[in-house]
């Protein structure tokens, strides 16, 4: 044998070894079918699994704070038998977990589940009763509408050695989510609780004289609409439409907001009798509605304000006619007497004018100057201020720019939560505008509306108010 | 020296094919067989007396079967795997009883890197006066249209006697440049005589107009070659390019065939009453799955029979992604009176499991056993298995499947080692659910499905299953209706099982013979 035929006869022979590695056993076990596989006993620390050898299923509860990603467990087998993952072996029983139990020929699966024994038995706020996930170790309660956010009284029912700060009976400030530490002889756990208004845990509406919200086909609403859906994830757009044919349930909403500037005369459907009804029963069962631009003028046929006291005053141009003003900013005076209301707060004021006033669109941008307001000394036999509050029954918030009473012009109005009914704010200046159209002359996109974001800040303000009405 | 080289090599990695879970060094030669094998690949050969060649190893590509003298002659694509930059001669086995294949080696070699034919790929032969003119696709990447030279073309050899082949350097079809076709996608000639037009046809594979054409010329002497181009036979924005295209006449129906590797990696087919169409396609159109491709008819006069190619796969493992080449694999078709298809073994392969093998049970569940040959699986959500002593050889298993509950699911299990893993093994499965029959490697997080075609598992039905494995090949016929063939390195060497869940299935006259 030459030193190649040699290296050869190794390699058959390594080859032939590989080829015995890749079966599966060793032959020649006798058969044995009448072995026992049932799991005796399945034990973790302290705790004893619940055998139900019948479905093979074992249930077990671990203590409070147990790591289920590291569980041990100890598994007692009838003689021969033996068992995967092995008896000790550490084991993730977070999900269920299939053991199998092998004796002779004969096997048997078993299904273990475990739960924790719970620390936090109820947890209240507010007297509402908490949800608890423990798995995500979070609360989430939803408490009374209006409540005071900064004095919420919570009430927690605990297991027997477990204890939990901040304690029960205290009264704290959900403005922010809450860590609250459950503590027992061998765990310490986080919880993140989370307090919200029943009102701002609905969802939003956005509604609109389209199919959908993609269909909208208006530029000043579209910028809304999707500055809506951006900043409130729970926005559903709603047609008034379906409001007509009654395929959606407006009582789902904590606020609609419509925002037409489309059309100056509102569409013939919202008049529809169907569409009042709804939207009548939906505020008068406590739902808030946020009505801006020519939208405004729905006050009068929802009933809001007495026949013929909707906004007087409904102007601005057509599409392709739109300018600038070149010499001066838009915006909205504050009525002094509602500086601290919510609408405005964190809304900067100009330092350019002696009274409060609040820019919403840039001298430079494009407008068309879409407006819906109440002419009050001049139209309507209002004479003043006090005049218009007496007719409409609304509260008069904001004015023009041009002045710093709502003498002349109401801009920014409320009426306000009573007898069930739902809030409304109407914000009405030809100021109030989500798109600068481009320049009708070059079709260049117009200059930036710098001061788009208090447009958005106001609107903002407005919804959260209105969702904790 | 050489030869004994060649013969220990051979013999080591024989006995390595189906090693799954414990492969160290894969062997490139793992499915090398011998002519004994149902589902033959290409083995190394020492061609002695006026042949002095060793011809490597290799695996069949596309199949070309000619039925003359009693004999298949089943042409094929040789898959060296060598990296030359030539490949795919035509090379050739021969059966009389598609159980025992000769290898006869290289029939038509493929050119140089300047020739249009550097790559062979395939055509199909017709036999004209006592002259067999085979019709081939050349295949050279250098070409891209410049100068007039194109990529894919179509040549022609002769021959007397079906082994000794002589190129025509005369003949040279080139691709369609004009009206819609594309000339990048022009291959695979069928050319056969038209009884029904009086003349010759010749299918061809492309695309025109951005959908998948069979394209047609027709001419009067093959020999000549003056094909005309007709409008195409049959289009469809379904796949990309129909493959390895066939028309073949049986009793009033005429099938056109292709294979398609955009959607599934499978042959199809159409049925007219005309060889010009219109083409109805059946509700079930697939004649197997994905482990089973480029597949034609040939007829010995008395039976049909289905000859495609199996793939191997990458590393040669349950995991490996689906080659190019493997084994040939031979299906019998039978018809309905509406035309349709069945797949369902050769009987002369199946009479050649002729030894009864013991069952024996090596692990099953404490509520499942083995009573006389049937196997009553409960209800349970959970699968439940019952594994049976290892496979080593060729095996074929039969057995019966029936008292299916809605919504059960059952089948085979390969692969198995006797803890009975949770994974890491190969299922066939047959579903109430899904409509489907599938062979799948069961991984985590779901399993891989390698193949699987439409088929419903009713409740209330019985089901005559065949499962053949011959080295890593498996097929399961089932009611010798419909086939599914699958690439399984597993299934020698391992337990084998039955498997249900969701459901009570009962599993009768369950047996398991060996050659």
């Amino acid at each position: 044998m030459n030193r190649f035929k040699f290296s050869l006869y190794i390699l058959f022979a390594v080859m032939s070894f590989v080829y015995m590695g890749c079966r599966k056993e060793s032959r020649g076990t006798d058969l044995n079918l009448s072995s026992s596989v049932d799991i005796q006993q399945f034990t973790v620390g302290t705790s004893q699994g619940k055998i139900d050898s019948a479905k093979g299923a074992i249930s077990i509860n671990l203590p409070f704070g147990a790591d289920f990603t590291k569980v041990v467990p100890n598994i007692a087998l009838a003689a021969g038998a033996t068992v995967n993952p092995v008896s000790g072996a550490s084991v993730n029983l977070t999900n269920p977990l299939q053991y199998r139990v092998i004796n002779g020929n004969i096997y048997k699966d078993y299904t273990v589940t475990a739960k924790e024994i719970p620390a936090i038995l109820l947890f209240k706020a507010q007297g509402d009763t908490g949800v608890i996930d423990e798995s995500a170790r979070a609360i989430k309660v939803v408490v009374p509408p209006g409540s005071d956010m900064t004095q919420i009284k919570v009430e927690v029912q605990l297991a027997a050695g477990a204890s939990i700060t901040p304690a029960s009976g205290t009264t704290i400030d959900f403005t922010n989510p809450v860590v609250f530490t459950v503590k027992t002889a061998t765990a310490s756990v986080n919880y993140m609780v989370t307090a919200i208004d029943v009102n701002a845990d609905k969802p939003l509406a956005f509604l609109g004289n389209y199919a959908t919200g993609d269909a909208i086909t208006n530029a000043d609403e579209m910028a809304a609409y999707r500055w809506m859906a951006t900043t409130y994830p729970k926005t559903e757009y709603v047609s008034l439409n379906a409001i007509k044919n009654g395929t959606v349930n407006l009582s789902k909403y904590s606020v609609i907001w419509w925002h037409e500037d489309a059309t100056q005369t509102l569409p013939d459907i919202a008049f529809d009798n169907k569409v009042v009804t709804a939207v009548k029963n939906y505020r008068a069962a406590g739902g808030n509605l946020l009505l801006t631009t020519f939208a405004a003028r729905w006050v009068e046929a929802l009933g809001i304000v007495p026949p013929f006291k909707g906004p007087n005053n409904v102007f601005g141009d057509p599409y392709g006619k739109q300018w600038q003003d070149n010499n001066n900013n838009w915006g909205f005076s504050i009525n002094k007497d509602h500086a601290k209301h919510p609408v405005f707060t964190g809304l900067p004021l100009t330092p350019d004018k002696p009274y409060p006033v609040v820019y919403l669109l840039d001298k430079v941008a494009f407008r068309l100057n879409h407006c819906s307001w109440w002419k009050v000394n001049e139209w309507g036999g209002y004479v003043d201020a006090a005049g218009w509050r007496a007719q409409t029954g609304g509260i008069d918030l904001a004015g023009p720019d041009g002045s710093d009473n709502t003498n002349s012009n109401v801009t920014i109005a409320e009426w306000v939560k009573s007898n069930g009914n739902g809030a409304t704010l109407v914000i009405t200046p030809g100021s109030y505008d989500w798109f600068a159209e481009p320049d009708p002359a070059t079709g260049a996109p117009s200059p930036a509306n710098s001061y788009l974001p208090n447009v958005q800040k106001l609107t903002q303000n407005s919804i959260d108010y209105l969702r904790k009405q | 020296m050489i030869k004994q080289i060649a013969q220990a090599l051979l013999a080591g990695c024989f006995l390595m094919s189906g090693c799954k879970k414990n492969d160290i060094t894969p062997i490139a030669t793992a499915d090398v067989n011998n002519k004994t094998d149902l589902y033959p690949s290409a083995p190394a050969k020492w061609f002695g007396g006026s042949n002095p060649y060793y011809l490597p190893a290799g695996f069949v590509g596309d199949v070309m079967p000619y039925y003359a003298n009693d004999s298949f002659h089943l042409f094929y694509l040789h898959d060296a795997r060598n990296g030359a930059a030539g490949f795919h001669p035509w090379n050739k086995f021969t059966t009389k009883n598609l159980t025992e294949y000769n290898y006869n080696g290289v029939m038509i070699p493929y050119g140089s890197a300047t020739d249009y034919d550097l790559a062979l790929g395939t055509g199909s032969i017709v036999k004209v006066g006592d002259t067999y003119c085979a019709y081939y696709s050349g295949f050279n990447p250098n070409f891209n249209g410049s100068g007039g030279k194109y990529r894919d073309n179509i040549l022609m050899a002769t021959s007397k006697d079906l082994n000794n082949w002589q190129k025509n350097p005369s003949f040279l079809m080139k691709p369609e440049t004009t009206n819609g076709y594309n000339f990048w996608e022009f291959r695979d000639p069928y050319i056969f005589y038209n009884t029904e037009k009086n003349e010759y046809w010749m299918l061809v594979a492309g695309q025109k107009d951005n959908q998948a054409a069979v394209m047609l010329y027709t001419c009067t002497d093959p020999i000549k070659g003056n094909w005309q181009l007709k409008d195409p036979l049959y289009t469809t924005s379904l796949y990309k390019v129909p493959e390895t295209p066939q028309l073949f006449k049986w009793g009033s129906y005429w099938y056109l065939l292709f294979s398609e590797n955009s959607a599934t990696n499978t042959t199809r087919y159409r049925i007219a009453s005309s060889s010009s169409g219109p083409w109805t396609t059946p509700v079930q159109d697939q004649l197997d799955g994905a482990y089973m491709y480029a597949s034609k008819i040939a007829s010995d006069g008395t039976n049909q029979y289905l000859f495609g190619w199996c793939p191997t796969k990458s590393g040669f493992t349950d995991m490996g992604n689906r080659d190019f080449g493997g084994n040939l694999v031979t299906h019998r078709l039978t018809k309905n009176a509406d035309g349709t298809l069945n797949v369902s073994m050769p009987s002369s392969a199946e009479n050649i499991f002729s030894t009864q093998l013991p069952l024996t049970v090596k692990l099953r569940p404490q509520q499942v056993s083995l009573d006389g040959n049937t196997v009553a699986f409960p209800n349970t959500t959970n699968a439940s298995y019952i594994l049976f002593d290892r496979i080593e050889g060729k095996r074929m298993i039969t057995a019966t499947i029936t008292d299916v509950s809605a919504g059960a699911e059952t089948g085979f299990v390969l692969g198995m080692d006797p803890q009975l893993q949770n994974t890491n093994f190969y299922r066939l499965r047959l579903s109430t659910i899904d409509g489907l029959i599938a062979g799948e490697e069961v991984t985590n997080p779901k399993p891989r499905v390698d193949a699987q075609l439409p088929f419903n598992l009713a409740p209330g039905k019985e089901y005559k299953i065949k499962l053949v494995i011959d080295g890593s090949v498996c097929v399961l016929y089932i009611n010798d209706q419909t086939a599914l063939t699958t690439r399984v390195y597993s299934a020698n060497h391992n337990l084998w099982g039955l498997y249900a869940k969701n459901g009570t299935v009962k599993i009768k006259e369950l047996a398991v013979k060996g050659w």
